[in-house]
């Protein structure tokens, strides 16, 4: 008995006597993940799809170039919330710790890691297909990522390799480092990569997508590195243009419609589908309507949160469309066409602001330039364009402005203003000499509707060019980029943002990648 | 046995020249036959035992003869022989015992023997009255165990903590075991219990391993005896609960009265106008209501010449205060255990099943309560209508304002939760002392849960407009649990010891999933036909399922050496590894060693008449706490968030969801404790006091890394340290003891230190070596704590207000003394900010009097805590007669002393913290026991009446400064949408077969 007893103890206790292995279910680790090339659009899908984090993560891309700009802003709204960091945005009072920072570096940095590792898992694959097209487009893609760090932080650390050892910590590169590398990896890359701009490269990085990057990095050369570079930037525009193989959309809000996939005029876009990439998808309709406009889309209560600049609103042309297809404003209704009503009269935005720190619920236009389509629950189906045509012929516009060409330039903003003023077709066309006067945003600090100190904007160089850039492209990103070029972003006042320093051009190193990365060293100013 | 008793008096025969034949029973205070009590002639060696059923026969010298009567848990009896011939006895318990046995994990020990901070509470000293479960037994009577409840709602399990809190992301909460098995105060019945221990300090606790840093809470209970003739117990409570204290908002006639003098902002009077009128609503009564209980507990226990068993069976029916919330709970137990081979071999099994019904008014696990309706109907206005005449539920377009009735009513859930528990145990006792066991038991935990809103909730018809939703899902937690004991116990001469070697296997599964649908055709349907819905057809709804495993496995031993009663010693080790850890950690060592002296059994204090017992103890362990989830150490890879367009078709993508950490081990605690026991003036003061100190290392934390290179931008690391010292108090007093009345008076005392040492080590930073936390949600949206190497967990972290401009504006003292007009909430920057206090009590105190005259009997148990600031949300959020909803009737008051807050919008400045300081009425219950001498079959009758959560003396303004702390990192806040705790009366019986 006991002898049977001591063999049966004996037996279960040795089963699994000491055997701690983890079985994984639900979960797998890269440990274990062996990976074909049969799996390289798997391989490289982490590198792009990181980009729609960049754009639409909370605090991400789209509010950087906006919402710290003259364009659009998120108020303290009374009884409802919202300021506090987003007015830092405004008012640029942002210290090493905004979050809008620290989240562009992870999430840039991010897309920068899958490029590298991406890079890493192909040549563990040996010999297969189209290998040295692949690595070039990676390549190029991270040099997008690099542009966007440079545009916003200049001196960032150049990792190019996924297989560093234990404890590596990258060094810190100058702005003048970074520009020559994303410079050097798009020149290089460039014959390798595609020429075709169809639905199999759509979203992908293609010789456009390469040739438009290098275009703004020499636009901003300037800014970038002190050197202006503006027969360079014309020079990879025109191959764009020259390609004949992208045209403007009659309609300027069809590049943001639902259904805006793979245009002739998106050079670069950021694919989002309801479906596939519900996880990351553009929040804005949530964070500019108020819950009473739910009932315009049919669409779950909306959040009430930021609103366009009343100063900007008033510099639109009354003929001019994309006011409206960018603004929603006035006196608002039901999808079914009623009045919306609040408490006893009809629900209204008024294009006016008490203060930004105490903003009335309905107080500001909201931006709806993507379409919001009726009835959506979650997330709309809209991609966003990170490249289109129009930007590639506004970029020759205001090269050949800036070298003198004024009357050229104006010939193609008038052919960009066509699409918006259908109504009245000769206020489309522009001059020569418009363009290179003064700007008609009325600048100065706004208080309960009224401009306090009053700066104007007759004195900016090429101002009116300026003005045209912010009706064509608020909301896409450029805005930031835009006003820091034209010598604005650190030297006007707009609503309750006043100059707050020149060294804001570039955003602080986050706090965070400082205290865990010692070789980081702070930029001036902060 | 009885062979034995006859030798003996056949022994006593040949020296005796007048004897006595002496014979009767020995009974307990319950009227049960004591088998095995020692029977002795006083000052010689003549002596029995009683038999199974209590009878003993005994020849004694003469009539001047004392028979001494001793048991294990009974105080000693003396008879005088004189005339009689047959001596029957009741036995008295012991409520001191140094005989009595404290369970100290994988065995017991005596506890004059015992070396460590152990603590042990028994059947007779738990609470009476309604109890939720096994933690309201004890509450108050272990120093050093904090159990908070906080909240009123009937399915909230209790906060648990010992000696402080020492991890920061890990579980704060004791390693719970019943008979053994892991478990939680739930598992069982509170009536089948007879003994809760607790280890306290790591040379006790050791033995657990990486489980035992927070302390161990043992758990037995009933098995029934051997050679026991059946006893059935019947006992019934019934209570009725309501809310203790409510929060005083406006009512509609506060509204019209302060209208006159005030200019609200809400515009609540327009708001009751465009929906029907002014009325008078009280909507917090319209949710609430009072709450009724009961409980039914049948007991049945005996046992044969071999054998021994126990059932019971429980059932508790529960409303919650709030309508809609309820608790049904079914426990059974069965307990048997059978003797073979002249008692060498033992064989027993043990049965447990539990089965919870538990109303839900919100979606998920932990729905149960949902705050948004609490919080509704506080906010909502007054003066508004419930319905309109058509029926419906009012709601206006205010933003997070909902209609708390109608979602009460337009909602329907329940959540089951069932747990079955088998246990093995086959006992061997081949040679006398030596006893080996092996343990199996496996143990499958599932919940089930359901919940619907119909077409005319407020999500149906506003907000998300999901027009009628519906979820299910379920959980799954299955344990199998071996464990392997071999013990062998040896006394000689002087020397006694005990050696203890063990194994101990555990392997657990996790799994479940959930969906939810909405858009559905009917309300019919309820949760029940998920798929009629069309969210899930145009791809918004939503599901998922896990399944996760772990090992954990333990090698142990320990060692117990006495030495002539006054000197021992207990040394124990643990090697045990889990899945859990990284690959270079997979195992840890958890040694302990401790060590008494009994001063009282020392020459110089034997003859003492003031000193009963004197024993001094001092002990060192190591214990560990485990990470709370598994894989954390593995590079985990993901598909979500990864799809990319590829030629219009969306492809799957991989990409990494943490990184690697193959170090990750245990949080690691070094645990020092002194302790002294005491017992004077024959047991009438005795007590226990203990000083530690506790270091925590390796503390777990999530670790921001530079990325690059790391692929994941945070990374689970072993590198903060804590320090926890403290000492308890526990004494016990017998101020009168007479055969009418007596009363016993006992009080725990406890004093923690928290600090914490560090958060940074060369590999892991904190940004700027400081985390704020926070915990004070929208629209405030502000840090609440701030944790900081060198000071305490807890700590506030905000502006210093002092005084109020005469535009209603807080004046701020800054940190450099100079003071400052808060002009807005983004003034709330690190610069300005300075610690305001602290939310973790100092100080903890317990005060249990027991009274008995004659057949009444009387029980106060007091609580208090003391030395802490508690953050009162609901007069951040509500005490500002300017925002959009109803505010308290403070926000009426003058801020000091001089006018109402003049914001538009709320903050949090230090005027909301408050000094929490409290003594509670916990629980004061008054029995009678009915003399059911000449009732044949029935042992004991015992009726009470019980009152929990009676009173509390704070100066706090909230409704109760006992307040939840589920987190950890931001403990003191007392959230404004906190379920509200109850006040509960009980009328019950016990009757005993």
């Amino acid at each position: 008995m006991k002898r049977l007893l001591s063999g049966v103890l004996f037996s279960i206790g040795m089963f699994s006597c000491t055997n701690l292995d983890e079985n994984m279910y639900d979960v797998i680790s890269s440990d274990e993940t062996k990976l074909t090339a049969d799996d390289l659009t798997t391989i490289i899908a982490p590198a792009f799809a990181q980009f729609r984090e960049v754009y639409w993560g909370w605090n991400g891309l789209f509010d950087i170039y906006e919402e710290s700009s003259d364009l659009i802003v998120t108020p303290f709204r009374v009884g409802i919330g919202w300021g506090d960091l987003y007015l830092d945005m405004h008012k640029h009072t942002w210290g090493p710790a905004i979050e809008h920072g620290n989240n562009l570096w992870v999430r840039a940095y991010a897309g920068i890691n899958a490029c590298n590792k991406a890079a890493f898992q192909i040549e563990a694959l040996g010999e297969i297909e189209n290998k040295e097209n692949t690595l070039a487009e990676l390549r190029a893609l991270r040099a997008i990522y690099y542009y966007l760090l440079l545009d916003n932080f200049r001196n960032v650390p150049i990792v190019t390799k996924f297989d560093v050892p234990k404890g590596f910590l990258p060094e810190q590169n100058t702005g003048q480092e970074v520009y020559n590398f994303i410079e050097d990896e798009l020149t290089q890359t460039m014959p390798y990569l595609s020429e075709e701009n169809s639905q199999k490269t759509y979203g992908r990085v293609n010789k456009w997508t390469a040739k438009m990057t290098l275009a703004k990095l020499y636009l901003n050369s300037g800014v970038y590195v002190g050197t202006a570079r503006w027969d360079d930037a014309l020079a990879q525009v025109n191959d764009i243009i020259g390609s004949g193989q992208f045209t403007l959309l009659s309609s300027y809000s069809a590049n943001f419609a639902v259904n805006n996939t793979n245009t002739p005029e998106e050079i670069f876009s950021i694919p989002y589908s309801k479906e596939y990439t519900a996880n990351i998808n553009t929040y804005y309709p949530f964070k500019t309507l108020h819950p009473l406009s739910a009932a315009t889309y049919n669409m779950p209560e909306p959040w009430g949160g930021s609103c366009g600049i009343p100063q900007f609103l008033d510099t639109y042309d009354a003929e001019d469309s994309r006011r409206k297809e960018c603004w929603q404003g006035g006196l608002q209704y039901k999808a079914s066409g009623e009045p919306i009503m609040d408490g006893d009269k009809q629900f209204e935005y008024t294009n006016y602001m008490t203060s930004v720190d105490a903003a009335e619920y309905n107080e500001g236009y909201r931006f709806v330039k993507y379409e919001i389509p009726i009835g959506f629950t979650v997330n709309p189906d809209n991609d966003v364009p990170i490249y289109r045509y129009a930007d590639a012929l506004m970029i020759k516009a205001e090269c050949l402005l800036r070298k003198g060409q004024k009357d050229e330039a104006a010939q193609i903003v008038t052919e960009v203003r066509q699409r918006a003023f259908k109504s009245a077709p000769a206020k489309a066309t522009v001059t020569g000499a418009q363009l290179a006067g003064g700007s008609t945003y009325e600048y100065g600090y706004y208080e309960n509707g009224a401009i306090t100190d009053y700066e104007g904007g007759a004195d900016i160089a090429n101002g009116r060019f300026l003005d045209e850039l912010a009706w064509e492209f608020v909301g896409e990103h450029h805005r930031r980029q835009d006003l820091i070029r034209f010598g604005v972003y650190t030297t006007k006042q707009w609503l309750t943002h006043k100059p707050n320093g020149d060294y804001r051009v570039i955003f602080p190193i986050p706090q965070p990648q400082r205290e865990t990365n010692t070789n980081l060293g702070q930029n001036p100013g902060y | 046995m009885i062979t034995l008793a006859l030798c003996l008096s056949m022994l006593s025969c040949q020296n005796a020249f007048a004897q006595i034949s002496i014979s009767g029973k020995v009974m307990s205070n319950d009227k049960e036959a004591l088998p095995g009590v020692n029977v002795l002639v006083k000052g010689t060696s003549q002596g029995t035992t009683t038999d199974a059923n209590g009878d003993y026969k005994l020849i004694v010298p003469g009539a001047e003869s004392i028979l001494m009567f001793s048991f294990v848990g009974y105080l000693t009896e003396e008879v005088t022989v004189g005339t009689q011939t047959n001596v029957e006895v009741m036995m008295m318990p012991d409520l001191v015992s140094l005989q009595e046995v404290v369970v100290i994990g994988y065995g017991t020990q005596k506890k004059g023997e015992v070396t460590s901070a152990v603590a042990s509470v028994k059947e007779r000293e738990f609470t009476a009255g309604a109890m939720r479960d096994a933690s309201e037994l004890i509450k108050g009577k272990v120093a050093g165990l904090t159990i908070t409840n906080g909240s009123g709602d009937p399915s909230a399990a209790p906060n648990i903590s010992l000696r402080g809190v020492a991890t920061l992301q890990g579980s704060a909460a004791p390693l719970i075991l019943i008979n053994g098995v892991p478990g939680d105060f739930n598992t069982v019945s509170p009536s089948d219990i007879v003994s809760i221990d607790v280890l306290k300090d790591a040379s006790a606790a050791a033995i657990y391993g990486t489980r035992g840093a927070n302390g161990v809470i043992l758990i037995t209970t009933r098995s029934g005896d051997k050679a026991k003739a059946p006893t059935l117990t019947y006992s019934h409570y019934s209570a009725v609960s309501s809310m203790a204290r409510k929060a005083d908002f406006l009512t509609a006639s506060d509204y019209q009265k302060y209208s006159q003098e005030f200019t609200f902002r809400n515009d609540f009077v327009g708001e009751a106008n465009a929906n029907g009128g002014v009325t008078d609503t009280d909507w917090l009564g319209e949710i609430t209501r009072k709450a009724y209980m009961q409980s039914h507990n049948l007991a049945l226990q005996g046992g044969g010449a071999n054998s021994n068993y126990a059932a019971s069976v429980n059932y508790i029916g529960q409303d919650g205060v709030f309508v809609g919330s309820y608790n049904k709970e079914l426990r059974i137990s069965l307990d048997l255990s059978q003797y073979l081979f002249n008692d060498k071999l033992k064989l027993s099994a043990n049965l447990l099943r539990g089965a919870q019904d538990i109303g839900a008014l919100g979606d998920g696990s932990s729905g149960s309560f949902n705050p948004l309706i609490y919080r509704n109907a506080l906010i909502r206005n007054p003066m508004l209508k419930i319905q309109d005449d058509d029926g419906k539920w009012i709601e206006t377009d205010r933003l997070q304002y909902i209609n708390p009735v109608g979602m009460v009513r337009e909602t329907s859930g329940v959540i089951t939760n069932n747990w079955t528990r088998l246990t093995s145990n086959t006992m061997l006792e081949l040679v006398d002392g030596w006893q080996t066991n092996l343990m199996l038991a496996t143990e499958i935990r599932n919940n089930y849960r359901g919940y619907a809103e119909t077409k005319e909730h407020y999500n149906s018809v506003k907000g998300p407009r999901r027009n009628g939703f519906a979820s299910r899902g379920d959980d799954q937690i299955k344990t199998n649990y071996l464990e392997l004991t071999s013990k062998y116990s040896k006394v000689f001469d002087q020397h006694s010891f005990t050696v203890l070697a063990g194994y101990s296997y555990q392997y657990n599964v996790n799994q479940g999933g959930s969906a939810n649908n909405f858009d559905f055709p009917t309300n019919a349907y309820s949760y029940n036909n998920l798929s009629a819905g069309n969210a899930m057809r145009l791809g918004t709804a939503r599901m998922d399922s896990y399944k996760n495993d772990n090992t954990l496995i333990g090698f142990f031993g320990r060692v117990n050496y006495g030495f002539g009663d006054r000197f021992n010693v207990l040394a124990s080790v643990r090697r045990e590894g889990s899945s859990k850890f990284g690959q270079n950690n997979k195992w840890g060592t958890f040694p302990a060693v401790s060590g008494g002296w009994t001063l009282s059994n020392e020459d110089f204090l034997k003859a003492s008449s003031v000193v009963s017992f004197l024993k001094i103890r001092a002990g060192y362990g190591v214990t560990g706490v485990i990470p709370r989830d598994s894989y954390l150490s593995k590079p985990l890879l993901t598909y979500e968030g990864v799809s990319v367009l590829d030629d219009g078709k969306w492809i799957n993508g991989l990409v990494a969801s943490s990184n690697a950490n193959p170090d990750l081990r245990w949080e690691k605690s070094g645990e020092v404790n002194i302790g002294l026991d005491f017992a004077f003036l024959q047991n009438k003061i005795s007590g226990s006091i203990d000083a530690y100190s506790k270091r925590t290392k390796d503390m777990l934390w999530n670790y921001s890394v530079p990325q690059p290179p790391n692929l994941y931008s945070t990374t689970l690391a072993n590198v903060g340290e804590m320090l926890n010292q403290g000492i308890e108090v526990l004494v016990k007093t017998t101020p009168v003891k007479g055969s009418a009345f007596e009363w016993n008076s006992n009080v725990t005392f406890s004093f923690n230190k928290n600090e914490l040492v560090s958060l940074s080590n060369d590999l892991y930073k904190i940004e700027g070596d400081y985390i704020n936390e926070y915990g004070i949600s929208e629209p405030i949206s502000m840090a609440s704590h701030r944790l900081e190497p060198g000071k305490p967990l807890g700590n506030f972290w905000g502006l210093k207000s002092v005084d109020i401009t005469d535009d209603g504006m807080w004046v701020i003292e800054l940190p450099d003394g100079t003071r400052q007009t808060m002009t807005s909430n983004s003034m709330a920057t690190d610069k300005n900010s300075q610690i305001l206090g602290n939310g973790i009590p100092k100080y903890r105190a317990g005060w249990i009097n027991t009274m008995r005259y004659k057949n009444f009997d009387l029980s106060v148990v007091l609580s208090g805590a003391f030395g802490y600031q508690i953050m009162n949300q609901q007069r951040m959020f509500y005490e500002n007669p300017n925002i959009n909803y109803n505010v308290l009737s403070s926000a009426m008051d003058n801020v000091y002393g001089k006018r109402r807050l003049g914001y538009l919008n709320q903050a949090f400045v230090s005027y909301y913290i408050e000094n929490g300081d409290y003594v509670k009425v916990e629980n004061a219950t008054l029995g009678y026991n009915v003399d059911v001498s000449k009732v044949k079959f029935m042992r004991a009758l015992r009726f009470y009446v019980s009152g929990s959560n009676l009173a509390t003396i704070t100066g706090y303004k909230g409704i109760d400064p006992e307040i939840p702390r589920n987190d950890i990192r931001m403990q003191g806040i007392d959230n404004r949408d906190k379920f509200p705790t109850v006040r509960t009366y009980t009328i019950g019986v016990n009757v005993n077969f």
